[in-house]
Order: C-alpha cells, then sequence, then structure tokens
C-alpha cells in the first residue's frame, strides 16, 4: 500500500536534501573563524538591503532595522555599539551564539550589581558565571532576610534588588532569543523565524515548502559570510534573502507594511530631532526677549525662534504621521504616544497664539516645555517608544476622539501653567515695575492674566469635550458612562479645579495673582491625571 | 441693564440668598474636589465607593450643586441675559461713568455717524434717539446658561439613574445557555461585607459560645483550610488569623478583608458541609434555602451547596452581609461561540468575540456577536463582553465541508448550533460517543447526519486514540511528567540548565503538566528550603492550574526517584505526593465523565471520519480539540443613558457658545449741545477693562484727535 503524502514526499525530496545539507551546515560551521561583532564599515552595501528586510514582531510587520534597534535597545538601551548601526551589531549575534556571549552589551543601572559583575555593561557570559550569579542571588535573599526582620531598606516591603534582577534577565533572555525571533519566513498569521523552522522540520511538525526552503538556503548563505567575514557574499546572500522573502509575500499574499517608511523612521528618529528643534527655538526666543533692547538683529531673533519651533512641530507631526501609518491607528495608545502627541498640541497651541496674538511668550514656554517633554519621553523607563500592537480595549474609534481632545486640552494647560509662572515670578520681583532685566521683557502682569485666561478658555471646553467623550466610551465598553475609576475621577477633580477658576474670575473678579496660583494648582492636578495616577492608584486606565 | 428697581427676588429673601450665592457653588466645587482626592485615596475601588462615591452624603454634594448651579443659572438669566436681549440701551450717564471700560469723547457728530463707524467695523447697530447699542456674537450670552443647564441635566439624570439602572453579569459557558442575571455573586468579595470589624467580632463572639452555632461553624472551618504562611506558633491557620485581627481594635490594612474573603470562599462556602441543622438550629433560613434542603443531600450540585451555604451565612449575620441576588432575564443567552485570537508572535489578545443566541427572544436572536467596544442590545439589556476564564472540558473544532465552501467552526458535545455563513443551518453534536452529528439545512427535506468518529456510517479504524491512553485517569484530566532533574543544579552558560555534579547538592526538577496528554506548561522545582524561596521570587512563573514542590528525591545516582507534591491553585486540599523517575508520568487527578470522552481525541491527531451516505452530501470534518472557555458578560439597563447624553451635548454646546463666541457689546449716547460728547461703554466676552481693537478702530474713525490705549494690543503686541 503506497503511504499517505508519498507523492508530496517524492516532490520534495530535493529539498529535504537541501535542509538536510542546511541543517547540517548550520551544525558545521567553520570552528575557529571569529565572527566580527559589530561588523565593520565593509558590511554596509550588504546591510542596506537588509535594513527593509519585513520581519514580523510583536504583532507588527516591521523592517529588521527596526528590530535591530528595539533588540539593541532592548539589551543595552543604546542605538548603537562601537559607533556601529544596530544591524550590525544584531546580525553577527544572531549567527554566533557563542560570540554573542562574549560581547558586553547587557547594561547593568543598578550600582550593586555592577559592582558585582565588574561592569555597567556585561556580556552574557559574565551574567552566567554561577559565582557571580549566585552573589547577586545572595544580595537578593540578604535584602530579603532584612526585609522578613523590618531592617530592610527596599521602599513598599518589596525586594530593591528584584526589579534590577529582572531587568538583567530579561535583557539576557533577549539575546538569547534574537535568532528564534528574527522572524522573516512570511506567512498569512504567525511568521517563523529561520530557527524556528527548522526546528519544526526537523521535528516533522511542518511539511518542507519550496518557498521556505529557498529562503532558509540564503539565510544560511548569509550566516556563512557572517561568520567567515565575507562582506561581498554577505551582499548577495542579503539581497537574495531580500528577493526570497518578498516572493514568498507575494506568493501568500501577504500585506505588508511602508518598510522604508518603517526604516526612515527608525533612522530619523523624529521626535528626537524635534527636541533639538525645540532647544534651537527656546535659545532664539530667550535671547531675543534678552537682548532685544541690543537691536533689530536681536528682535528679529524672535522669528528664528518661530521658524525653530515650527520646524520643531513639522518634526513631531511626521513622527506622529510615521506611526499613524505604520501601526493603522492613531498614535494613542500609550503613555510615549499620548505625551508626542500632547507635545505636538502644546506647540500648536502656542504657535497659533503667537501667530494670532504675536505673544513671544506663548513660543519661549513652548519651546522649553517641548524640550523637557521629549527629553522626559525619551529618558524616563515608563515611556515606551516601541510602537505595539492595540489590546482590545482600546481598539475603538472612541480612542481618537476621547485622547486627540483631552490631549489638547492638557496642552493647553501646560501652556497656561507657564504663563501663570511667568506671572508670579514677576509679580513677586516687583511686577510691571521690576529691575531684573529678564523680568522686564515678559509682557505686562495684565497682559499675562489675560493670555492665561484665554489658554484656559480654550483648554476648558476641550477637557470637558473630552471626559464626556470618554464617558460615553466608558458606556461603550464597560456598560457605564461613570465609574468613579481613579483616572476618571482625577480628570473630574481637574475639571472642578479648572470650573473653579473660570468662576471667581468671572463672578468674584479673581484676577492676577490668585486666579494665577489657582492655574498653578489646576496642572498640578492635570500632571496627577495623567502621570501620577498610572504609578500611583491602578485602575481601568493603567495603560493610558 | 435695566433702569427701573428690580422687582424682590427670591435670592433677595434672607432664607434663600445662599442658595444663589457664588460663595457656595465655589466652596461646594472645592469640597467636591477635595473628598474626591480623598476617595481615590481608598484602595479597592469598591470600598472608595462604599465610603465616598455612593454614599448619601456625596451624592447630596452633587445634588446640592446642581441646586446652586439651577439657582444661579436662573438668578443669571434674570438679571443679566434677558434684559441684554430685552432693555438695549443705557440711558444714564451713571452707567457709562462708572463702568470699565469707559470713555466721554468730544464728538460732534450725531447718533447716525457713530452708528455707520460701528458697522463699518462689522458690529450690528440698534439706535433709540440719542442712544445706541452695538454688538457682535451676542448669541454667547446663552453659553454660560446653557452650559449650566447642561450640566444640572447629567447630575439629576445621572443621580437618578442610580435608583433605575440595573447592572449584572452572566457567566456561560461556550455550548450553554442561562437566563440568570447574577447582580450580587454568591461568592464574597471584599465589598459585600458593610463592616469587616462587626462581622469578624460577631462571628468571634460566637465561637467563644459553648452551643453550636454559625460562628463556631466559620471559625471551625477556616481552622481546617490551609494555611499558606506556614505554621503558625499559636496554632492558628491563617484564616482564623486574619479574623481575629480583622476583629481587633489595631487598624489593619483592607487587603486583609480580601484575603479573609477568599479564605471564607474557599474554605468554608465552597464546602458541603458548612450548612448544618444544628448549627443552624436558630437561624432563620430563607425560602430558597429551604427548597434546596428539601432536595437529597446527593442530589445537590456544586452551586446549590454553595448557594446554600451563601444564604445561610446571608440569615445569619444579615447585619453585616449583602444579600446575594441573582435575576431570571426573562430570556435565555446562549453562547454558540467563543473565539480569542492574539496578535501575531505575542500572548497579547487581538480580540475576544462572543457568537451568541438568544432563542426565546421575539424574534428569536441567532449568532449575533459581543465583543469588547461593539456590544449587542436585547430585549432592552446592553451586552458587553468582560472576561473569558477557561472552563472546563474541551470543545471539538470541527470543518463543514460542501456547502458553500468548508466552514470552520467549533462545538461542544451536546450542543446545538447555527453554522456561520449558512443561513439558518445547524449542527447539532451528540454529547456522549460516538458524537453523532445532525446538521439541518434549509431548503433540505431531510437533515443530514453522520457520526464525528467512529458510529455506524465512520471509519472506526482510523479512530484516533488518545495520546495518553497508558496513563490511567489522564486523557484531559491533568498529569505530569518528570522532564528533567538536575542533582546539582547549575545555570550553565547558553542559559542552558544543567548539573554541576551527580551528587544532591541542589535538586530541582522540571516538572511538566500536561492536560489531554498535552503539556500545558512546565516549571522548574527545588529541593533546597533556600532555593525554593529564590526562585520562587526569580524565576517567570507562569500561572499554572497546579503548584509543585519537591519533597525528596530517594535512591542512588542515576536513578533518583523524586517526591513531588501537587496541589490545585488555590485548593484547599492537602496536596498530594507522586514518586516519579525521570520521564515518567502520572495522572493527577481522574478525568471527568466528559472528559474521558474528549481524551479519546487526541489533539494532533490525523482528520478523523466523516460520515455521509454520499460524496456529494455535506461532511462534518473533526480538526482537533480545543480549550472550552465561560464568557462573562456584563449587562446593564439604564434607561436614563439618552437623558444624560442629551445633557452632555448641551453642556458641551454651551461651552462652546461661552468660549468661542467673541461676544462684544457697545453702548453709546450721543450728546448733541454746546459740550458735544460721545459716551461709551462696553462689555466683552473676556471682562477686560479695556476697549478691544475692533470697538477703537470704530472710536479712532469717530475720533481721529483722541488717544486711546488698548489693553488688548499692548497684550497682542506684548512689547
Amino acid at each position: 500500500m503506497r503511504p499517505p503524502f508519498a507523492g508530496f514526499m517524492s516532490f520534495f525530496r530535493p529539498f529535504l536534501c537541501v535542509l538536510l545539507l542546511i541543517a547540517v551546515g548550520v551544525e558545521a560551521a567553520p570552528v575557529g573563524a571569529a565572527t566580527p561583532i559589530p561588523l565593520g564599515r565593509e558590511w554596509d552595501a550588504a546591510l542596506k538591503p537588509l535594513a527593509t528586510l519585513p520581519v514580523q514582531d510583536t504583532g507588527f510587520v516591521r523592517s529588521a532595522l527596526t528590530y535591530a534597534q528595539t533588540r539593541l535597545m532592548a539589551i543595552s538601551d543604546k542605538n548603537a555599539f562601537e559607533h556601529r548601526p544596530a544591524l550590525a551589531v544584531i546580525l553577527p549575534m544572531m549567527v554566533d551564539s557563542e560570540q554573542a556571549h562574549s560581547v558586553a552589551l547587557i547594561k547593568v543601572e543598578h550600582p550593586e550589581l555592577g559592582r558585582i559583575f565588574g561592569g555597567k555593561a556585561i556580556s552574557l557570559n559574565t551574567f552566567h558565571k554561577m559565582d557571580l550569579y549566585e552573589k547577586m542571588g545572595n544580595l537578593y535573599r540578604e535584602e530579603e532576610s532584612r526585609l522578613r526582620r523590618g531592617e530592610g531598606t527596599s521602599g513598599g516591603g518589596h525586594n530593591k534588588y528584584l526589579k534590577p534582577i529582572n531587568q538583567i534577565e530579561d535583557r539576557a533572555d533577549t539575546i538569547d532569543k534574537l535568532a528564534e525571533d528574527f522572524a522573516i519566513i512570511p506567512a498569512k498569521d504567525s511568521w517563523l523565524s529561520p530557527a524556528q523552522l527548522l526546528q519544526k522540520l526537523r521535528e516533522g511538525g511542518q511539511a518542507p515548502d519550496a518557498v521556505d526552503m529557498q529562503i532558509l538556503q540564503a539565510w544560511d548563505d548569509l550566516c556563512n559570510a557572517i561568520r567567515t567575514n565575507n562582506p561581498e557574499a554577505g551582499a548577495k546572500a542579503a539581497e537574495s534573502l531580500r528577493l526570497r522573502v518578498f516572493d514568498a509575500v507575494a506568493a501568500r499574499q501577504v500585506a505588508l507594511p511602508k518598510l522604508r517608511l518603517d526604516a526612515f523612521y527608525q533612522q530619523l528618529q523624529p521626535f528626537k530631532v524635534s527636541a533639538f528643534f525645540y532647544v534651537f527655538a527656546a535659545l532664539c526666543y530667550g535671547g531675543a526677549m534678552l537682548f532685544r533692547q541690543m537691536g533689530p538683529l536681536w528682535r528679529r531673533l524672535q522669528w528664528v525662534g518661530f521658524a525653530f519651533l515650527a520646524l520643531g512641530l513639522a518634526s513631531g507631526v511626521l513622527g506622529i504621521g510615521c506611526r499613524w501609518i505604520l501601526a493603522g491607528r492613531a498614535p494613542l495608545a500609550n503613555m510615549y504616544e499620548s505625551f508626542t502627541f500632547a507635545t505636538a498640541g502644546m506647540v500648536l497651541v502656542a504657535l497659533v497664539f503667537e501667530a494670532i496674538q504675536r505673544n513671544r511668550l506663548a513660543g519661549f514656554s513652548a519651546a522649553v516645555l517641548g524640550f523637557v517633554f521629549m527629553i522626559v519621553a525619551h529618558k524616563l523607563p515608563i515611556f515606551d517608544s516601541k510602537i505595539n500592537p492595540l489590546m482590545p480595549a482600546l481598539d475603538s474609534i472612541w480612542l481618537n476622539y476621547h485622547v486627540v481632545t483631552i490631549m489638547l486640552s492638557y496642552s493647553a494647560f501646560a501652556l497656561s501653567f507657564v504663563v501663570a509662572l511667568a506671572y508670579l515670578v514677576k509679580d513677586s520681583f516687583g511686577g510691571d515695575a521690576t529691575r531684573l532685566a529678564p523680568l522686564k521683557r515678559l509682557p505686562s502682569l495684565g497682559s499675562l492674566d489675560i493670555f492665561n485666561y484665554k489658554v484656559i478658555a480654550v483648554g476648558f471646553p476641550l477637557l470637558t469635550i473630552g471626559i464626556v467623550l470618554g464617558a460615553v466610551w466608558a458606556n461603550t465598553a464597560w456598560g457605564r458612562p461613570w465609574g468613579f475609576d481613579p483616572k476618571e475621577t482625577w480628570s473630574l477633580i481637574t475639571w472642578l479645579v479648572y470650573a473653579a477658576y473660570l468662576h471667581v474670575r468671572f463672578l468674584a473678579g479673581w484676577k492676577g495673582r490668585r486666579a494665577a496660583i489657582i492655574a498653578l494648582i489646576g496642572f498640578a492636578c492635570v500632571l496627577f491625571t495623567y502621570v501620577g495616577v498610572n504609578f500611583l492608584l491602578p485602575g481601568l486606565h493603567s495603560y493610558a | 441693564m435695566s433702569q427701573t428697581a428690580s422687582p424682590k427676588r427670591l435670592w433677595h429673601i434672607t432664607p434663600w440668598k445662599w442658595l444663589f450665592s457664588l460663595k457656595i457653588g465655589v466652596t461646594l466645587l472645592v469640597v467636591l474636589a477635595g473628598v474626591s482626592i480623598a476617595g481615590t485615596l481608598i484602595s479597592p475601588l469598591d470600598r472608595a465607593l462604599a465610603l465616598v462615591y455612593y454614599t448619601a452624603w456625596y451624592k447630596s454634594l452633587l445634588l446640592l450643586l446642581a441646586l446652586t448651579m439651577a439657582c444661579a443659572t436662573w438668578r443669571n438669566l434674570v438679571e443679566v441675559v434677558m434684559p441684554a436681549f430685552r432693555d438695549r440701551f443705557q440711558k444714564t450717564e451713571a452707567a457709562y461713568r462708572k463702568r470699565k471700560p469707559g470713555a466721554a469723547l468730544r464728538f460732534e457728530g450725531s447718533v447716525a455717524d457713530v452708528a455707520t463707524a460701528f458697522r463699518a467695523h462689522g458690529f450690528r447697530v440698534a439706535l433709540e434717539g440719542e442712544f445706541g447699542y452695538a454688538w457682535k456674537g451676542k448669541i454667547g450670552r446663552l453659553g454660560a446658561p446653557i452650559a449650566h443647564l447642561g450640566l444640572i441635566g447629567v447630575l439629576v439624570s445621572g443621580f437618578a439613574a442610580g435608583m433605575v439602572a440595573r447592572e449584572g453579569t452572566v457567566t456561560v459557558l461556550e455550548g450553554e445557555e442561562t437566563r440568570t442575571l447574577v447582580i450580587v455573586p454568591d461568592f464574597l468579595a471584599a465589598g459585600q461585607i458593610r463592616d469587616w470589624k462587626g462581622f469578624c467580632q460577631a462571628v468571634n463572639r460566637d465561637r467563644k459560645d459553648s452551643s453550636l452555632n454559625p460562628g463556631k461553624q466559620i471559625w471551625k472551618m477556616l481552622g481546617e483550610s490551609s494555611d499558606p504562611h506556614g505554621e503558625d506558633p499559636s496554632g492558628l491557620s491563617h484564616g482564623q488569623n486574619l479574623l481575629l485581627s480583622l476583629a481587633g481594635d489595631e487598624k489593619v490594612p483592607y487587603e486583609y478583608a480580601g484575603e479573609l474573603a477568599k479564605e471564607l470562599n474557599n474554605g468554608v462556602l465552597a464546602r458541603r458541609d458548612f450548612y448544618t441543622p444544628e448549627a443552624f438550629k436558630s437561624v432563620s433560613l430563607p425560602t430558597e434555602a429551604e427548597k434546596i434542603l428539601a432536595r437529597e443531600d446527593r442530589t445537590r450540585t456544586g452551586d446549590e451547596m454553595l448557594r446554600l451555604n451563601r444564604l445561610a451565612l446571608e440569615a445569619a449575620y444579615p447585619k453585616w452581609i449583602k444579600k446575594s441576588e441573582s435575576v431570571d432575564l426573562g430570556f435565555t443567552i446562549r453562547c454558540d461561540d467563543f473565539r480569542v485570537s492574539y496578535h501575531p508572535r505575542t500572548k497579547m489578545p487581538s480580540e475576544f468575540v462572543s457568537t451568541l443566541s438568544c432563542p426565546d427572544t421575539v424574534p428569536p436572536i441567532v449568532g449575533q456577536t459581543v465583543e469588547v467596544n461593539r456590544s449587542l442590545t436585547i430585549n432592552g439589556w446592553t451586552l458587553h463582553q468582560t472576561s473569558y476564564p477557561e472552563g472546563p472540558g474541551m470543545r471539538f473544532a470541527v470543518q463543514v465541508r460542501d456547502l458553500k465552501g468548508p466552514v470552520d467552526l467549533e462545538i461542544s458535545p451536546g450542543q446545538t448550533r447555527p453554522v456561520p455563513g449558512l443561513d439558518g443551518a445547524q449542527l447539532a453534536l451528540e454529547a456522549q460517543p460516538p458524537y453523532a452529528w445532525t446538521l439541518t439545512v434549509p431548503g433540505q427535506p431531510e437533515p443530514f447526519k453522520g457520526t464525528l468518529m467512529g458510529g455506524a456510517m465512520g471509519d472506526r479504524s482510523s479512530a484516533p486514540t488518545a495520546a495518553t491512553a497508558s496513563v490511567p485517569g489522564a486523557g484531559a484530566g491533568f498529569s505530569i511528567r518528570a522532564a528533567q532533574f538536575e542533582p546539582d543544579f547549575v545555570v550553565q552558560a547558553g542559559r542552558k540548565f544543567g548539573s554541576r555534579s551527580q551528587a544532591l547538592n541542589n535538586p530541582a526538577l522540571c516538572v511538566a503538566l500536561l492536560q489531554g496528554g498535552q503539556e500545558v506548561s512546565s516549571s522548574w522545582v527545588f529541593g533546597k528550603p533556600d532555593m525554593k524561596d529564590m526562585m520562587r521570587n526569580m524565576m517567570h512563573q507562569k500561572e499554572s492550574a497546579w503548584e509543585f514542590d519537591l519533597v525528596r528525591v530517594t535512591g542512588e545516582a542515576p536513578n533518583y526517584q523524586m517526591v513531588v507534591s501537587a496541589k490545585k491553585t488555590g485548593s484547599t486540599e492537602a496536596a498530594r505526593e507522586f514518586t516519579l523517575t525521570v520521564g515518567q508520568e502520572v495522572a493527577l487527578e481522574a478525568a471527568s465523565p466528559q472528559a474521558t470522552a474528549s481524551a479519546s481525541v487526541a489533539p494532533t491527531a490525523p482528520p478523523a471520519t466523516t460520515a455521509s451516505n454520499s460524496s456529494d452530501e455535506p461532511k462534518v470534518k473533526l480538526v482537533g480539540k480545543v480549550p472550552a472557555y465561560y464568557t462573562i458578560l456584563t449587562l446593564t439597563r439604564n434607561p436614563l443613558i439618552p437623558v444624560i447624553y442629551g445633557g452632555s451635548v448641551l453642556m458641551m454646546f454651551g461651552l462652546l457658545l461661552a468660549f468661542l463666541v467673541k461676544r462684544q457689546e457697545v453702548w453709546f449716547w450721543v450728546r448733541p449741545g454746546e459740550k458735544a460728547s460721545l459716551l461709551v461703554t462696553a462689555h466683552y466676552r473676556l471682562a477686560r477693562d479695556t476697549f478691544d481693537r475692533g470697538t477703537l478702530g470704530a472710536l479712532r474713525t469717530l475720533c481721529p484727535n483722541e488717544k486711546f490705549s488698548s489693553g488688548e494690543e499692548a497684550e497682542n503686541g506684548a512689547e
């Protein structure tokens, strides 16, 4: 009796042979030929076609460049290593696991752990040294014992070493899974990495496929070229791999995102670029305010600042646009995205105010805040700049309406905060008759007061609309418009504070200093609602 | 702006004055903000709701705010808005002299000249003799009253909704149906005890009594429940300690209440022997409990016993325990299917969807889907997808072929469900092997029939067999396998686990948990106590249905025998011990009848048989086996939602009117004669003290020699 799948097997026999050769080839890699990590500049031509190679990673298809950068960031918290781009670092690490274990890439942030492992950047081999590993364990256990005796220095009763140890473990894990996660073999749903496909084929869990085999062959060629440090062969293999993967994409009718845009976004880092523009804008505005008496040239510096601010906004909008296209949704799903959006919104509000009312203070405030916000967004570990897929709760059109209006209102309140601060500082140092030169350059107290009111008059209706839209969304998703979740309650508190500002200003004539103080309190509430609640008061909005 | 003496209104009368006072309104805003802040500091949320947001005093504050807003709006309409539309001219000199901004200008022209100048600057103008009124965007005056009315509507309807709205949950296993809406579940949550201290004190008092009573029974069962915190020197269990802590005078964290609720659920309510006639002889039980008791003990299901225990507990301590409540929905909800899909290469769900049918609604609902953010409304109830815990048993993944193409679906034994994409087609599967199926297709005189596996028409020889048939009680039941043992555990290069020697210095065992023959999870367990502690915290252990521990290792190298203790996560039963050698597999529990049935289908088995009389007829092909899920739906009914939305829209419209419409109103009086002059005063949205740019433009045209200073120009120029 003819065994099942006999015809199928005979058709694929040649491929199976290739597979076996590959498998053997992978096992029998030349011993002693050290893989260079990172790859040298002679590899630049070979790496070029790989930059836009599609890789499926955490729910999205991304360029290999993005894959390499996110992995290098996850391991070392840096975009480059020894002045070489991420792809030149990550690629050889995937190919030569033993070599990868010896590269000191893992960032150790905690000083005591750094002392144990002997540096702030360690290799996987160092991390796995049993005596050091045990020392790390002892550190943890000793703190645990201290905590039990009530002598520990950890806050909140949690072992202070747990988080940094987990962090290093995660970084080590990332290195271990570099090859396994490099999913370049297209499929309708879940792509496979060459390592996974080989594993499946060996286990017999997957039937060999001609298209897959070609990709495996090209990948193997590339691996060999990297192992033998042969850039010419690497360039050919890279181009071949790229073509094979795109052939598979076409054959399997897999939809691809705009990979060039993805690589462009990763290389340009538009939000970081905007931070540079903002700092230049702040310097120009500052110069114009301080030295305008020295001549018209200095006064014109204000317009240079305006131009830099506009460029910063353009760069921010470019970043938002790229993320929107790449994610296929509005980039408002996490703190990083909402923060960058709010910054762009704030700069836009400031530019509009400045263009209409020629109010320098708006531009200056936005430039300073924009720079600070961008630094915060890229430096604080709570902000994740990766493009992540949406959780079902956020997969709604209401996300766009609700978050956009709320973020725009926060933008306006951020401006109001700076203006109120300027008012209080100027008022404290003699008001309009101040002798301090920098304060003299600020608008009059009356103008600051009116400007502050105007900004709040824009922010308050936006906040109200945002809260109402959020209530409609909550009713759609959870069946109740209001549930006193901490985020909801704090948005109500913020609303009440600004409502009080408007009422006492209009009806009781509270202007100037008192109004400025309420505006400061209001912004403190905004900050707590936006950031503080997420970390201190867990609830349904913890992702926001 | 009326010049006549205004009549005495309610806000002039002493007892009511305060209601119209701004001070009261603003004070209320501040107080509300303050208590709301205090509320957010209380954790968890249900406690904050009980102590602050759902209390009568908090609601009273909100209603008082609504009342003061209503009064202020009334006063504003009568005193400010209506006169602005009615009495349009300022006819007293005082009105021009006292108000800011104001000006008295030398002017020899006519009132018509002034009107022309203002019209040229975009104003609308009304004249009456020597008096004039120019305005732009006067509609903005209505903004504040409209916004306030909207907010009043939201507050009042929100308050009323608290009384009329209903909310509950429906939990239904795939393939099953229910009519029960649970308002307050039988299992205790921390928020269901009104006063934990009072409750614990009452139980503590009762347990000291010599006669048998509910408190004594609770105490006894808490003592028998497991103690996750190790042996206590006092001999008390964790639950008993919690009870005493909560009953004591010292302040204890609220988390204790949550923990005790769990202990009461697992150690008391879930037990079959909590209710005894002797212990509850002094308690008057409700009729529902009497009905359950009227039936024979052995015929009562676990759910019924839980219900009985809960009713008995409520009857014993009515002052402290909220009544559990379930109501009949009035229609049946059947969960035909539940599907959860994940973002590729992640563990993050991309969507989870329930497919529901309601056979007894008019018209019947068939195959409607509910997912997060996409609710479904049936008979006035809105269904929201909330959660999806894994349920008992498995479902068959099948493919219906030869209709309009292959259709994939999942079906539980005993279920009848619509076939997606085929209008009116229904597939029914029998509850027991050999799983006969019946496919009813509209337009076909006879239903198609066959068996999913085995059966008269099927090919028995190719029917898949259980993958773990050699293991007694395996199949869909749980079993464990000693996957890897390292006597002297060490992490080697490449994060591989190995052994430094064959001596039992640091024994570690990798235990693979299997369900239905398939590996569900694996975890390392350690022999050394310090390693147990360390690895418990450091290893990323997956949540598992079972907890394991390496009790001891016997035998000689390399033929070690490992004694592993296993118990169900959260179970109060004592852990059972199993002796294993590397590679050996043992069953943890006997499989349920249903599980045994499904165990006969291997998940990776080749496609099973289809049964049909002819090749043209539809066939149902077995593809594999998937876990069955419960779907948890939140059902809400709030008839006041449209009113709340209406109020919100009104509020937003009012705010936009108030803040975005640039309102400018200018009054003027052209006085002829020897000292010809033009008196002007104005009122703007920003309540500024100086004339705005539009007014100044008109005035500069009329009085070119006058010097005006504009605050707006100064602030805009900001020089």
